[in-house]
């Protein structure tokens, strides 16, 4: 998927799907919520290559809520994380890992 | 629809049929932003991005390439060079952005353009201004002439001047003194200066150990990451680093190559004076409203100029928020607030009353040893602004070379989430 986007990028301006000429969809706040990840964690999820930050996209909901949790808790070990993550209320995170199980693969 | 209508309307009414599509057919929405910087880079992609192409967006950047401050102290000290740190406009542009490599001249409000040199203007709905920052200079008399500018360098803008100082410190002899002139927080990127005394430092223990780093601090202490670079220095460089608090520089002497204080001049073999910043001369000249004179005052759900309706401001150019920091992760999290609230606007839909910004700002202590500071910031709709979630954030417990791995990581994701077209 990465790699089909990079490949349709190198031949031009990339085709973005239309935006509705009156309204369109907007920006959701579980969108905005996600992409303040994506300083660290690739837009949408994804990065141009593997780090040490990793990637999210294609992970499950359930997935990522199960880290975010473990961060909380100290039941996995971090440096950044477990500060970060006291920032979002449980709600947030819930919106935050749907939004990128539905739309970061 | 329209086919039916035609076969139905007789051929007299072409004419009037092409106006009303004509009209029907609604130009995009066009967003100018002035400033190509982390702040402006960002806000250029997500405008893309999230209207699908539906909103125009111009960058105007007087730069060609964009080069990275994060990671410029590494190339003062000869770890990196300054094409590891410098990235292309070409991934915004393959999303559709039109990047105009030209200085903006002025904005115009009541015509609602922006006027480059030449005579060129652009057009626009609603204008980003990411200026980022300009010198006081005119707080140091003697900077004014350009052989002092080369003798006390700021190298803090990346590019030309962090060539220029790493050759500088290159060249010095064993058992020279490297002076740091440190001005009154707030500046940009708060523990930038200490991480460059620290990886010269390194440097300096590495290859020239009888040198010395001499840091002369407009403030009465280390201004970020206080404890850990304290502790970082005590166990790493104990000899090396000279620390001065309350120290505000007064004057420079280029004939001397010596720096004026209150009390004192004091000379050095390479000098590097940081003077105190403020908001882009364009934001300036349009007469914005500033707090102290220096920065844009903003509606923060909206980023929109609080005297200059239409015109949004992001990045280091913002009167900040309490504890928010002038950095390039934040200059990001703005730029997406902006983002989703023109898509929004635009849509004619409402904007996010909460919005959430967060930072996370990497230091070097040492060529391998890095360290973090992490914040949270929720919209507070009774104080019209961001404060920070009680209890999330922090710091390091100390430097580590596993934080050294997640910096650069750090720096190579978020020019990714600024710049690249991936997504």
């Amino acid at each position: 998927m990465i790699n089909t986007c990079i490949r349709i990028a190198a031949c031009g301006i990339l085709l973005l799907p239309a935006f509705a000429a009156n309204g369109g969809d907007g920006v959701s706040v579980a969108q905005s919520l996600a992409a303040t990840c994506a300083n660290c964690h690739g837009t949408n999820g994804r990065l141009p290559a593997q780090e040490a930050v990793p990637a999210l996209a294609g992970r499950s909901a359930d997935w990522i809520r199960q880290q975010l949790a473990a961060f909380r808790n100290y039941a996995r070990s971090s440096t950044v994380m477990q500060q970060i993550v006291r920032g979002y209320s449980e709600e947030e995170i819930d919106m935050i890992a749907d939004w990128l199980a539905r739309n970061g693969d | 629809m329209r086919r039916e209508f035609l076969k139905t309307m007789g051929a007299g009414a072409l004419a009037l049929l092409s106006a009303c599509a004509t009209q029907n057919i609604r130009p995009k929405p066009r967003v100018v932003v002035v400033g190509g910087g982390f702040a402006g880079a960002t806000v250029a992609k997500y405008l893309r991005l999230w209207s699908r192409g539906g909103i125009a967006v111009t960058l105007i950047e007087r730069n060609r390439q964009f080069v990275s401050c994060p990671i410029s102290n590494l190339v003062l000290a000869g770890e990196r060079s300054l094409a590891d740190i410098t990235l292309g406009y070409g991934g915004l542009a393959q999303l559709g952005v039109e990047v105009v490599p030209a200085p903006a001249e002025r904005i115009d409000p009541e015509q609602r353009r922006v006027l480059l040199a030449g005579g060129l203007s652009i057009p626009y709905d609603r204008c980003v201004l990411a200026p980022g920052v300009d010198f006081m200079s005119e707080d140091i008399p003697g900077l004014a002439s350009e052989a002092a500018q080369k003798r006390f360098p700021h190298a803090y803008k990346a590019g030309p001047q962090t060539v220029a100082l790493g050759k500088q410190l290159a060249a010095m002899p064993d058992g020279g003194v490297y002076a740091l002139s440190i001005p009154k927080i707030p500046y940009v990127c708060p523990p930038g200066p200490y991480e460059r005394a620290s990886v010269i430092a390194d440097y300096f223990r590495r290859y020239k150990p009888r040198s010395k780093v001499l840091i002369l601090d407009a403030n009465d202490g280390v201004a970020s990451k206080r404890p850990l670079f304290l502790q970082a220095w005590a166990e790493r460089y104990p000899a090396l680093i000279d620390y001065r608090p309350n120290m505000p520089i007064r004057d420079v002497d280029a004939g001397q190559g010596a720096a004026i204080f209150d009390f004192e001049q004091i000379g050095a073999d390479v000098w590097n004076v940081i003077p105190a910043q403020r908001i882009g001369r364009i934001a300036v000249d349009l007469g914005l409203k500033l707090a102290n004179g220096r920065w844009a005052e903003v509606d923060w759900l909206t980023l929109e100029s609080v005297s200059h309706p239409g015109i949004h401001v992001i990045g280091d150019a913002t009167f900040a928020a309490p504890l928010m920091p002038k950095s390039g992760h934040m200059a990001n999290q703005q730029a997406k607030v902006l983002a989703a609230a023109l898509v929004n606007l635009f849509a004619g839909r409402e904007i996010n009353p909460r919005p959430k910004v967060m930072n996370t700002c990497y230091s070097f202590v040492g060529f391998e040893q890095a360290m973090h500071v992490a914040s949270v910031f929720d919209y507070n709709a009774e104080q019209a602004t961001f404060l920070s979630v009680a209890k999330s954030g922090g710091l390091s417990e100390r430097a580590s070379k596993l934080e050294a791995g997640y910096a650069h990581a750090w720096a190579r994701n978020i020019w990714a989430d600024s710049l690249s077209a991936v997504y």
